[in-house]
């Protein structure tokens, strides 16, 4: 069985970079494209220097690389086992990476015989009396310099790029930009010729000159920043195995549009999805079973098909229409405005007691009961749909079983009509729903996208919604990898409870 | 033995982990109540903190300026200033009176003290630090913390000194010198000083570790800003422009003191760091505790506040996304403010009592945007579209009903927009109207152009026999764009031109933008000043290069554009911009659908709220008495 399990694992691994790779790349290849959200210009009239300011997100995100590598980066991120140099962390758990290249200037055969070489990192060495603080100020003073080194660079290569733009519009030479409107330098080196001779061909010079120029002042403050990383101010994240290979914990990384770690966005979500399942899945799970019970022990009777038919329409009753309904009717004061409208508080509840209170101003709600007040419209909507199925998949479980040989046996015996049921039938009848509950776990994670819309809650279907259609890389990666991950996992332990329930499953 | 579990060990478990609940719940009572009480301490220390400086005030004597007054008197008054600090002697000095109220609410009889303001967004903001955020929401909520050297004045859209006081600037546009307010201090009492202005620029905004890239890609007119004096400033400019001002004036001050405490990962990676010196200030400024989105944004009255005190006690921001949930919301009296959607807004004003629970509001002001269709001027994919033709575009717009499409599509809520810029700025020009509908006309201006049906069979053609057909590129979603659709290319087919429908998913629209893979495209147009600089968009230098032009329009506008930058006396500039109107409105590279004006639905239980050109001024509501 142990091994069984462990070769599970094991396979999980693949099967989940798998996953991921492929979402990532339907996404990435899908029109648009990876972070097509930070492209738009949002329709205000004062868009600016929209080119410079696409080159430096771009830059700040590696958005400019093609989409494998950004995804084998993202690997490296979250894998647990690193390889080359060490990250290190500061004391606000940021984690402190080894300085990114410069990016090599295009074109630079133009304007100049030979790249400049790397200047040397020097051994850096910290002065004695230099305390952690003063060595992060070092640290972080040399990073801004690098940081506004490598913008001026980025801004000079914008500049060259609408240059080049510009002449080629001009000149009327065509597919000099991809698809996604990034210049195609090639085609660029191939007609060189209609640069010379153009009118602007000295401001090109220039704009290039300028461009090599930046780039040998970041390269220099690279090798600066470099040195400094290497001599350590920050302690080392994880803990080192052999040579360059270390383990450390997985970072999860920054969601580009809403610019905040993965993980604080999803820890936000979580326990608000949770909460609504765990109060939703009961009562579909106590409201079903019963009524599955009694319409299979009086299978055929008025209640029978009254209750099916019920949760049948209930089922296909769509969930948008219910949520409009229930908060129009429900909610509204104009009609019966029982319960709140939107959110999971009402606007005061900071104010409240978290229990509820009755002193002198009279009875109040507090905040628990607030919260369970503001859940009920959701609840509701996240609950009618699910009776059908469950009562249904409990009604045929049991009367399968009802005509079993061992319930024959047990009647002859003249064992009591309810123990049959209970303590035989329904037991019996109980597997089918142990594993069904197994794969409604991973869908109480995903969340419900149309119920959390319509009730404005905060909670996981959305922030999964959200994540594909910005096209954020980081968060819809992580989303899928922790809802892929939970499935899995929901599926290994459906098969050892299968292994447990019925004992002729086996796994040696 | 059988070992069972029985009822009596049920009863146990239960009872315990009950204990354990009530205990777990106590807890957390208690911790609510110390929270509680800590935000009641800290206010009563802003407080006392406000009380020793009134009093230190009154011991030395200094009369206390009459703050409030809304009248706006430039220079020339009476009392004598304080000139030492100009850079050029002899040059004129703008001087401007200290912000107050447009209507003043403070001499009503129900005036009081008191009450939140509660507003409901209809998206959800992701974070509301200052010049990292940038969407509309997240500026709502800064505009009520942060203040900016000069604001627009709401009636008159004229740029005004807030946090200046007075400003001297280069008739030349290469710098501008502001002297600061004395009173002028930020919600921890500190005052705001030079130092704030260079470091906001300097190291805030410019600093390419934040992700302020939105900002900062406007800004690089900015040459620097020195600091004279504590309350002193230049701003130096690269080029002399007519929008430097506006730009110079136009960002928020941040407090050096308070996010000079954060490493720039800790301020990119926030969600609500917002300190300032405006009217209202954030509830918690504690970065352990900050807003996290789906919460309730607050704002509190800053009690040190240097300008008229506003009469509400906090700002409230919520976000309910869907359209029927906020008009239940608001109807149930759950919020103050709400955004109506257009057959929401047209369906409530006629219901009998509305008057009485809202005001109803609908006006154009400076952030008002307009809708366009704009035609392929130039060539697409190496081809020239039958739009290059100017005679083509005007017959397009003759050929749309507008008046009819938004009585029809957008419940008749809205004008027609007659050019690049809408009524309430001055860059309009008032004397043009809107094309009128004349489909006659259309087809005898495309008969001119060469298109004709020439082989009757109800589609035209050119000399070559090339039918007249083109591509309508739209956003997918929404019934309104799908209306709007249906009307165009029936209009279409009516005079003889086969439209054919493209809805694209929006995250590609840049691309068609920028790659000008398109015949006909959809979009609309929003502004967040009275004039912005026209050049991304209409200038001929914005065709290449992936600009804003991305109709390839090249119809002499280069003149005006290159003339309206360079002018830096107001009226002449607002001259060049009518001339401009009257070329687009000749040229129609665009057809102007229609102005989206602003509709708000707010609460009758607030008083004093009026609309101005500049939007909405929630500082100078009040919840009268009874």
């Amino acid at each position: 069985m142990a091994t069984y399990i462990l070769r599970r694992l094991l396979l999980m691994i693949p099967t989940l970079i798998g996953i991921t790779f492929l979402v990532f790349m339907i996404i990435a290849l899908a029109p648009g494209g990876i972070g097509a959200a930070l492209r738009q210009s949002g329709g205000q009239m004062e868009a600016n220097s929209a080119a410079i300011r696409e080159a430096y997100l771009e830059d700040r995100y590696g958005l400019d690389d093609p989409a494998p590598v950004q995804y084998i980066r993202w690997l490296g991120r979250v894998s647990p086992i690193k390889f080359g140099t060490r990250d290190q962390i500061d004391p606000t758990g940021e984690f402190i990476r080894s300085p990114k290249l410069p990016k090599e200037p295009p074109l630079w055969e133009w304007f100049i015989d030979e790249l400049p070489e790397y200047p040397e990192v020097e051994q850096y060495t910290f002065a004695p009396e230099d305390n952690e603080e003063r060595k992060a100020r070092l640290y972080r003073r040399q990073g801004t310099a690098y940081a506004q080194a490598r913008a001026g660079a980025i801004g000079a290569k914008a500049n060259l790029d609408s240059l080049l733009g510009f002449v080629a519009g001009e000149a009327e030479l065509r597919n000099i930009r991809n698809s996604k409107g990034k210049i195609k330098y090639e085609i660029i080196e191939a007609n060189k010729s209609v640069f010379e001779n153009s009118e602007s061909w000295n401001e090109i010079q220039a704009a290039g000159a300028q461009l090599i120029e930046n780039y040998k002042v970041a390269q220099q403050e690279w090798a600066n920043l470099k040195s400094i990383f290497d001599a350590k101010p920050f302690p080392e994240a994880g803990i080192g195995l052999v040579g360059s290979v270390s383990l450390s914990s997985p970072d999860f990384g920054r969601s580009f549009t809403k610019s905040r770690p993965v993980v604080d966005l999803i820890k936000e979500a979580l326990p608000i999805t949770i909460m609504l399942n765990l109060i939703a899945v009961p009562i579909i799970y106590f409201i079903a079973i019963p009524c599955g019970m009694l319409a299979a022990v009086k299978s055929g009777s008025l209640f029978d098909r009254l209750s099916g038919a019920f949760f049948i329409g209930l089922w296909s009753f769509p969930i948008p229409l219910a949520g409009v309904l229930a908060i129009g009717y429900l909610a509204s004061d104009e009609y019966i405005g029982m319960f709140p409208v939107a959110g999971l508080h009402d606007g005061n509840a900071d104010t409240f007691t978290y229990l509820p209170t009755n002193g002198p101003d009279g009875w109040e709600r507090g905040y628990l009961l607030d919260l369970i007040w503001h859940v009920c419209l959701p609840v509701l909507c996240l609950v009618y749909g699910g009776f059908a199925v469950l009562s249904k998949q409990t009604r045929a479980a049991m009367l399968d079983n009802f005509n079993m040989d061992y319930v024959r046996t047990a009647k002859a015996k003249g064992v009591a009509n309810r123990n049959i049921i209970f303590a035989h039938v329904f037991r019996n009848s109980l597997l089918p729903l142990i594993t069904m509950f197994v794969s409604i776990f991973p869908a109480m994670l995903a969340g419900s996208v149309v119920i959390e819309q319509i009730f404005t809650v905060p909670g996981m279907g959305r922030l999964t919604l959200e994540s594909i259609n910005l096209r954020d890389r980081e968060l819809l990666l992580a989303n899928t990898m922790m809802i892929s991950a939970v499935n899995l996992l929901a599926l290994l332990l459906a098969d050892i409870l299968y292994a447990f329930a019925d004992p002729r499953i086996s796994f040696k | 033995m059988q070992n069972k579990f029985g009822f009596k060990d049920f009863i146990l478990i239960v009872l315990v982990s009950l204990a354990l609940v009530m205990t777990y719940l106590s807890m957390k009572q208690d911790d609510r109540r110390w929270e509680q009480n800590e935000q009641v301490n800290k206010k009563v220390g802003d407080i006392e903190q406000l009380v020793t400086r009134l009093e230190a005030k009154l011991e030395s004597g200094i009369i206390v300026s009459n703050n409030g007054s809304s009248s706006n008197s430039n220079g020339s008054s009476s009392i004598q200033r304080d000139e030492s600090w100009s850079k050029q002697p002899g040059l004129e000095i703008t001087w401007f009176a200290t912000p107050g109220f447009e209507v003043d609410p403070r001499n009503e009889e129900d005036y009081r003290l008191g009450g939140f303001f509660k507003e409901t967004f209809n998206a959800q903001p992701n974070k509301i630090t200052p010049i990292l955020a940038e969407d509309v929401y997240a500026r709502r909520v800064n505009d009520q913390v942060c203040e900016r050297l000069a604001e627009y004045n709401p009636t008159t859209l004229e740029l005004e000194g807030y946090l200046a006081e007075a400003w001297q600037y280069d008739p030349n546009g290469y710098w501008v010198r502001v002297k600061l307010r004395d009173n002028a201090r930020f919600s921890d009492g500190q005052p705001v000083t030079a130092e704030d202005v260079r470091w906001t620029y300097h190291e805030y905004i410019n600093n390419p570790e934040l992700e302020t890239e939105s900002i900062r890609s406007i800004m690089t007119n900015l040459d620097r800003i020195d600091v004279v004096s504590d309350k002193v400033v230049d701003i130096f400019f690269k080029e002399p422009d007519a929008y430097n001002l506006q730009m110079a004036m136009g960002f928020y001050i941040l407090p050096k003191h308070f996010y000079e405490q954060f490493t720039t990962t800790q301020i990119n990676q926030s969600t609500a760091l917002v300190m300032g010196s405006g009217p209202f200030k954030m509830q918690s400024l504690d970065p352990e505790d900050q807003w996290t989105p789906g919460t309730d944004i607050v704002l509190v009255r800053n009690e040190q506040y240097w300008g008229a005190k506003p009469a509400l006690a906090g700002l409230r921001y919520d976000v309910i996304q869907e359209d029927v949930a906020s008009l239940t919301a608001f109807v149930n009296g759950e919020t103050d403010m709400i955004i109506p959607s257009s057959p929401q807004y047209v369906e409530k004003i006629s219901q009998p009592g509305w008057d009485e629970k809202a005001y109803s509001l609908k006006w154009l002001n400076m952030r008002s945007g307009y809708l366009f269709i704009g035609w392929q001027c130039g060539e697409r994919n190496g081809k020239l579209t039958p739009f290059h033709d100017k005679r083509v575009r005007q017959a397009m717009t003759l050929n749309l009903d507008r008046e009819l499409m938004i009585r029809d599509i957008w419940a008749g809520l809205d004008n027609i927009a007659v050019g690049p810029n809408n009524p309430p700025s001055p860059a309009a020009n008032p004397e043009i109207s809107p094309w009128p509908y004349d489909p006659e006309r259309a087809k005898e201006l495309l008969a001119e152009a060469g298109w004709i049906d020439r082989d009757n069979d109800g589609i035209l053609e050119d000399e070559n026999g090339v039918e007249f057909e083109f591509e309508f590129t739209r956003s997918t979603g929404g019934q309104t764009i799908e209306r709007m659709e249906k009307y165009i290319i029936d209009r279409c087919a009516a005079i003889g031109i086969r439209c054919i429908s493209k809805p694209v998913d929006w995250s590609l629209f840049d691309q068609i933008m920028k790659t000008r893979n398109f015949d006909a495209i959809t979009l609309g147009w929003s502004a967040s000043a009275p004039e912005s600089d026209p050049r991304q968009i209409w200038h001929t230098d914005s065709i290449q290069n992936q600009g804003h032009n991305f109709i390839q329009w090249d119809g002499g506008q280069d003149q005006y554009l290159d003339a309206i930058v360079k002018e830096l006396d107001f009226e002449k500039r607002m001259q060049l911009f009518h001339q401009f109107h009257s070329l687009v409105h000749e040229e129609q590279p665009y057809t102007f659908i229609r102005s989206v004006p602003w509709k708000r639905f707010i609460s009758k239980d607030f008083a004093n709220v009026h609309t101005y050109p500049k939007g909405l001024e929630q500082k100078e509501y009040y919840m009268p008495a009874n």
